[in-house]
């Protein structure tokens, strides 16, 4: 494991209590070191364009992107959307981090192109060993393709 | 081909001619020849005296078909032959001719000795006889020829008879078939009864009135036929001078209440003016001349629709029998039509509103449903999400103050923790049953018997270090959801492994039998069992017949089952003794063998 290969993660949630809890799921496993957080679709999709307030900071997607599905403003699935419909952004790994165990919200998110789909556990010990695993993959074990596929 | 010659053919020759000489040789003078003729003639012959009227000679023939002796003949006289009121004519004519010699007398009637009477042709000559002024007449019995052109003439009539009869048979169903065609063309009835009444003028009336009641009970003028079209206006305000009186006896309310046809053939004038309420009436009464009236009821299924009305005005005409069948046949098939066109109308009326409020019962149901699924989208995204919260930050808080926690406080955060794990199983559990509800059922072919051992399989961290004995007999292929199937099998067998746990040695079965109809699945066990009283609470919504502590569950699992296998158009029951064990039973439909 290189520690250069850990790069941030987007963590887009509407509730504060769900995204303490996250990054307190993410922080006992890994080095939480660069976790941005986002509190709408609007403002996830402002960050990965780089558009507003984003608009300035670094060049470079995240390693992974956390997505809930109900947001306001721009919801969870027309994010995914725009991100595998974008050729600048498809190739970055979506996990939709949910509520919902609807099957139509899972045959959706599949059929955007959906990286991974986790149902949030009740039980908060259930959901650390599920955020952990998704972090550890995405962001650490997986390899993305090269700069000039990013960019192109 | 052989020619007999020689012998035979001169011997035939011979005897021909020697035949013809021995005619001719009894026939020697010229006198007797002419005594042969009238003797042997065929015909009865004979000569009277022109002023005694006495026959002078009769012939054999005449002895013959008269039946007299020839010596009777000859002490009568020609009058003795004959009918008495025949013997004017004879006089006259033996008046005239004396006048012409040579006499075609025509017909007689003659009569024999028998009383017999017969026609004879009578032709006579004047002759001298024995110095009398004599007359031959040769009378020719016409009796076969008279016969046969009787038989002929009959026959002709009778022919003529039949070929009439036909052609008004031919007519009248020409009538009621160009009646049908027009009745079926449209489903506009009035306009129809105008085009029926049309056919009735002039054939079977001057003019035609058709009413009908309408539902108010009220009679309606619908149409009115003259064959002359001025006399409509006139027929019209006859009807509105007279309105309806549904109770009068006679006359339309009368043909209206019996259903019976009623004619009336004579209507002198003195009728009309006792009818006539004032000088006006009688003017419109005249002048539509009635004559005859028949009122034929307009009847169908033993329902009185209306009436028509046919008049006979300047035709002066009468309604015969066959008049009447005719009108009855034919109001009968316009009263059926018009009885078949409501009934019509009435069956698209009713589709029409039954179509609707199978719409409306539709739209209500995918509003409710639509509604059931945005609730059990919040409660599976909205309701979970706080609980999610309070067993996250309990957890946390615990661990923050871990060190200044005591065993109570412990314990409560222990309670916290559980209760909130409860209640989410509760949820999943009913987003379960509410997504069993409407999913969609995606049927495949599987052999039940791989479903149960796949659900036995997947229970190991629950059988585990248990002693269960597995008796699974010889399943069917089923056409099922499979998903859903395996719901049901994972409810029934999690069921009987929960309840056996007090049995140190369990036993559950699963067996099925088939028949034409269903096949019937039963999971048997020898576990805790349950009161029969309380079966039929076995399969509600968190219903549980055994305290939670003892039992865990949400008392939603044989709900799920009850509604996957009505989905599935099958039955669920179950039997079962306390402390004896219990039996659940369901039933698949068999698939239908193409």
């Amino acid at each position: 494991m290189r520690m250069d290969s850990i790069r941030s993660i987007l963590l887009a949630e509407d509730n504060q209590m769900d995204v303490e809890l996250t990054l307190e799921a993410l922080g006992q496993h890994i080095f939480a070191n660069d976790v941005v957080v986002v509190g709408d679709g609007a403002e996830a999709l402002d960050y990965l364009r780089r558009n507003g307030k984003y608009a300035d900071r670094q060049e470079g997607n995240p390693a992974v992107v956390l997505l809930d599905l109900k947001m306001p403003k721009v919801d969870g699935l027309k994010v995914l959307k725009e991100i595998k419909g974008d050729v600048s952004l498809r190739t970055i790994p979506v996990v939709v981090l949910t509520s919902s165990r609807e099957e139509k919200d899972l045959v959706k998110s599949y059929q955007l192109g959906v990286n991974a789909y986790v149902v949030k556990p009740v039980d908060f010990h259930d959901f650390v060993e599920a955020v952990s695993k998704l972090d550890v993959f995405w962001a650490i074990v997986n390899e993305p393709p090269p700069a000039r596929v990013n960019a192109g | 081909m052989t020619y007999h010659k020689g012998e035979t053919g001169k011997v035939t020759r011979s005897a021909l001619g020697g035949k013809r000489a021995s005619v001719s040789d009894q026939i020697t003078g010229t006198e007797e020849q002419y005594r042969i003729l009238f003797d042997c003639n065929p015909n009865p012959m004979w000569v009277y005296d022109q002023e005694t009227l006495r026959f002078l000679v009769v012939n054999d023939a005449a002895v013959y078909h008269y039946g007299y002796s020839r010596d009777e003949f000859l002490s009568m006289t020609i009058r003795d032959i004959r009918p008495p009121e025949d013997l004017a004519r004879l006089d006259d004519n033996l008046r005239l001719t004396l006048v012409s010699p040579i006499d075609d007398a025509g017909v007689w009637r003659h009569r024999a000795k028998d009383g017999k009477l017969f026609r004879v042709h009578v032709t006579s000559h004047e002759v001298p006889f024995g110095g009398r002024k004599g007359k031959l007449v040769l009378a020719q019995n016409l009796t076969a020829q008279i016969e046969a052109e009787e038989r002929l003439s009959t026959t002709l009539e009778r022919e003529k008879r039949y070929r009439e009869e036909a052609e008004k048979v031919n007519r009248r169903l020409a009538f009621l078939l160009e009646a049908s065609t027009t009745l079926s063309e449209s489903l506009d009835f009035q306009e129809r009864l105008k085009t029926v009444a049309g056919l009735a003028v002039p054939r079977i009336a001057d003019w035609c009135a058709v009413d009908i009641i309408e539902n108010d009970g009220t009679l309606a003028r619908l149409a009115v036929i003259h064959s002359d079209p001025r006399m409509v206006e006139y027929a019209f305000e006859l009807q509105k001078r007279y309105p309806y009186q549904p109770g009068a006896m006679s006359g339309l309310p009368g043909v209206l209440r019996t259903g019976r046809t009623e004619i009336i053939n004579d209507i002198p004038d003195e009728l009309l003016v006792a009818r006539a309420k004032d000088e006006d009436d009688l003017r419109i009464f005249r002048i539509l001349g009635l004559k005859a009236v028949m009122i034929v009821p307009l009847a169908a299924f033993e329902r009185t629709l209306g009436a028509i009305t046919l008049v006979y005005a300047e035709s002066n005409r009468k309604f015969t029998e066959e008049d009447r069948f005719l009108a009855e046949d034919l109001a009968r098939r316009a009263a059926m039509q018009i009885e078949l066109a409501r009934l019509y109308r009435e069956t698209k009326e009713l589709n029409a509103s039954l179509e609707k409020k199978v719409n409306e019962r539709t739209s209500e149901l995918q509003a409710v449903n639509r509604e059931l699924e945005a609730f059990s989208y919040s409660v599976s995204h909205d309701l979970r999400a706080p609980l999610r919260h309070i067993h996250g930050f309990a957890d946390l808080l615990a661990r923050h103050i871990e060190s200044t926690l005591d065993e109570k406080a412990k314990r409560y955060l222990g309670f916290i923790s559980d209760s909130v794990k409860e209640m989410g199983v509760l949820i999943d559990d009913l987003l379960m049953l509410s997504r069993m509800g409407r999913m969609e059922m995606r049927r495949s072919s599987f052999d039940l018997r791989d479903t149960v051992e796949s659900v036995i399989n997947s229970m190991s961290q629950e059988t585990g270090g248990r002693n269960i004995e597995w008796k699974i007999s010889r399943l069917p292929v089923v056409e099922a959801d499979h998903n859903m199937l395996r719901l049901v099998f994972q409810n029934l067998l999690g069921n009987a492994v929960k309840y056996t746990r007090p049995r140190e040695r369990a036993v559950i079965e699963v067996e099925a039998t088939e028949n034409d109809d269903e096949t019937v699945v039963c999971v048997r066990d020898n576990g805790v069992g349950f009161d029969m009283k309380y079966s039929d609470n076995l399969f509600g919504v968190f219903q549980r017949l055994h305290p939670s502590e003892e039992f865990e569950g949400t008392g939603i699992g044989l709900a799920n089952v009850r509604r996957i296998i009505q989905r599935h158009g099958g039955r669920t029951w179950a039997e079962g003794e306390v402390d004896r064990g219990a039996a659940v039973y369901f039933t698949l439909p068999a698939t239908k063998k193409v």
